[in-house]
């Protein structure tokens, strides 16, 4: 009898205390981020061919602007080349689960997760996505010297449906 | 490094931990379920410490900010604002960390539901960025399955054979973009998953999003600096853009095969006047406030018609919709929402919200997606999945939902419905609802947190639920 008398004592303080504690508790957490950097592929030149039938511009990344690149105007017919070169890297123990990103460079900027993203203005701003994810853009890196391979696309239309310029199927 | 390269490297540590902990608890024998819950159903942690270039530590703290209660009543919720380059302001990384199930606890019922039925496991994802950049993620999340699964098991199937991909709202954007990123790149699909089920996704827009740019979200209001402010903060989500009524360029060639007779956005005062929230006329921009961002809207606009690009038929073949009338009016009708003509240079939340609609008078949906958008035109009508009475806060693990999906993953002839719903959740009104809040904000954190969690369950599923109404 005493004993469940001190239980239910025991109970009615232990209890709140619990719960209080617990309730100051918010969920925390420790994130392992084990990242390995693999290889850079060879250097491209990726060049836009404008057939919108408009002129439009092709907006600079925020490195770029900062280190004195501006936007650039477009005419129908017109071209523009920004170089794009890539990463490939690893995240968690023992993984090989590939990404890759964008090293730094004027115009294009890393789109999370692997793609690439150029920026534009016609009339209102637009982007397009490159996809990066194809092995083939690493292909040249252990093929040939590292010269820029020219990949031409020409630009019809602004949507945000992936380009593949290196890799199947459809390419721009 | 740049802010979003290491919030890359982040999501990629999370989702490795993830995938490696489902794999420990894999089971081969039976088939997988991957959650993609709604918007504002995914944790979002945040670090206690900011990004610094110079200094990237193998291990990263990070503490729950949605949905702590603790850190929602401190005002907290502020941190999610994004600048232009959807980083966070501060540079305070923000990741994902699965299915919500600290406050909100509407998925429990599935991985209730499945266990010793199927491996069942989250994938959280950032809702306050574009689905069209996080549906790369599912890709990624899947390989890294593989990856551990195979691990464990070397000669089991590839989990993903018997995959199916379980959306709830938002999440089902993310989803039918994934689908779309594997057409493109040329992928078999069925290497990928068996199906996708998507429950009550806003394929073309809610009608409760509309308003928290102008009149922010009212629970949340309450605690994070008011109307105006969480309305700012929600313009700067790119990713939320999506939740707007889908554009007349895409809803007007798919009226007929959604069961529309007219564009359901219309002008408050002249219901002749289409009002496409993406138009950039004066007369539809000016209607904005100054902080809504025509970039993010014009990036939704075109993500918008990759929603609804359709989809190779034997792809479509393994895409599956259940959309919900909650409605419990007797004389039914199209849910429209009408627009009033304001002044968004000038407006301030204290002129009232200019966006209505007529759920009240009976227009179809449940309670957030009209039932014109829970489904994609381009998908075969036999495998579109109607429910009566279910509510979009707790829709994914309610009876008839999980009902329908255990069925198609078990082969099934699952009848089309209506299925009608017995009983929903209760739920008690948001006038009680934002009674509570007030109440809680004045209460220290940890008592906070304990009232909280002690109310009765129609007033927490008001509050949680009410929470994920875009979700």
């Amino acid at each position: 009898m005493a004993s469940a008398t001190l239980y239910r004592r025991l109970r009615r303080m232990l209890l709140p205390a619990v719960a209080l504690a617990a309730a100051a508790c918010t969920s925390y957490v420790v994130l392992p981020v084990d990242v390995n950097y693999e290889k850079v592929s060879a250097p491209y030149v990726v060049t836009f061919i404008n057939q919108t039938g408009a002129p439009f511009e092709v907006r600079a990344s925020e490195s770029g602007r900062r280190t004195g690149y501006g936007n650039v105007a477009v005419a129908p017919g017109g071209k523009f080349s920004a170089i794009l070169q890539l990463r490939q890297f690893t995240v968690g123990a023992g993984s090989s689960v590939p990404g890759v990103r964008v090293l730094e460079g004027p115009y294009f900027e890393h789109s999370p997760p692997d793609k690439a993203e150029i920026r534009f203005a016609q009339g209102e701003p637009r982007s397009l996505l490159v996809a990066l994810r194809h092995p083939s853009w690493f292909e040249p890196y252990t093929q040939s010297a590292a010269e820029p391979i020219e990949l031409v696309v020409p630009v019809k239309a602004f949507s945000l449906m992936p380009l593949f310029p290196r890799g199947p199927p459809g390419g721009p | 490094m740049r802010y979003l390269e290491r919030i890359d490297e982040l999501r990629r540590a999370e989702l490795f931990k993830r995938a490696s902990e489902f794999a420990a608890i894999y089971k081969p024998e039976l088939p997988t379920v991957v959650i993609l819950p709604g918007g504002m159903g995914s944790r979002l942690q945040r670090a206690f410490a900011p990004f610094d270039p110079d200094n990237l530590p193998p291990a990263v703290d990070l503490y729950e900010l949605w949905a702590s209660l603790p850190h929602i009543l401190d005002g907290q919720l502020r941190f999610l604002a994004h600048n232009e380059a959807t980083e966070e302001r501060d540079h305070y990384p923000i990741v994902p960390y699965g299915e919500l199930t600290s406050i909100v606890k509407s998925y429990d019922g599935i991985f209730d539901y499945f266990e010793d039925k199927a491996n069942v496991v989250s994938l959280g994802y950032d809702w306050r960025r574009a689905p069209a950049k996080e549906c790369g993620y599912v890709t990624r999340f899947l390989e890294l399955i593989v990856e551990q699964v195979k691990l464990r098991y070397p000669h089991a199937q590839d989990p993903r054979k018997r995959l199916t991909l379980y959306a709830h709202s938002q999440g089902g954007l993310v989803a039918k973009l994934f689908v779309n990123e594997l057409v493109d790149a040329g992928e078999e699909v069925s290497n990928w998953f068996e199906r996708l089920v998507t429950c009550c996704t806003p394929f073309y827009g809610t009608n409760s999003h509309f308003s928290r740019y102008y009149t922010g979200e009212p629970l949340i209001n309450i605690v994070t600096g008011g109307a105006d402010a969480v309305a700012k903060i929600v313009a700067t989500f790119q990713g939320t853009y999506c939740l707007l009524p889908a554009p007349r360029s895409v809803l007007g060639p798919r009226l007929a095969k959604l069961g529309l007779q007219r564009y359901p956005v219309r002008d408050y005062d002249d219901r002749g006047i289409d009002c496409d929230p993406f138009d950039g006329f004066a007369d539809i921009a000016g209607r904005y406030r100054a902080e809504v961002s025509r970039a993010h809207l014009v990036f939704a606009r075109d993500q918008y018609a990759q929603l609804d690009r359709d989809l190779p038929p034997e792809v479509a073949a393994r895409v599956f919709h259940i959309r919900s009338d909650a409605n419990r009016k007797q004389d039914k009708r199209d849910l429209e929402l009408r627009w009033k003509r304001v002044d968004g240079a000038n407006y301030s939340a204290a002129k009232g919200n200019p966006i209505y609609d007529n759920m009240k008078k009976g227009g179809r949906g449940d309670g957030t997606v009209p039932l014109w958008s829970a489904a994609l035109a381009g998908t075969p009508d036999a495998n579109v999945f109607d429910l009566v009475g279910v509510e979009h806060g707790g829709a994914a693990e309610h009876a008839c939902s999980l009902y329908i999906l255990a069925g198609l993953m078990n082969g099934r002839d699952v009848p089309r419905g209506p299925h009608v719903a017995e009983a929903d959740f209760e739920y008690a009104s948001r006038t009680r609802a934002a009674e509570i809040v007030m109440q809680l904000k004045e209460l220290p954190p940890a008592a906070a947190k304990a009232r909280f969690e002690a109310l009765p369950e129609d007033e927490y599923r008001a509050i949680v639920d009410g929470w994920r109404l875009s979700a």
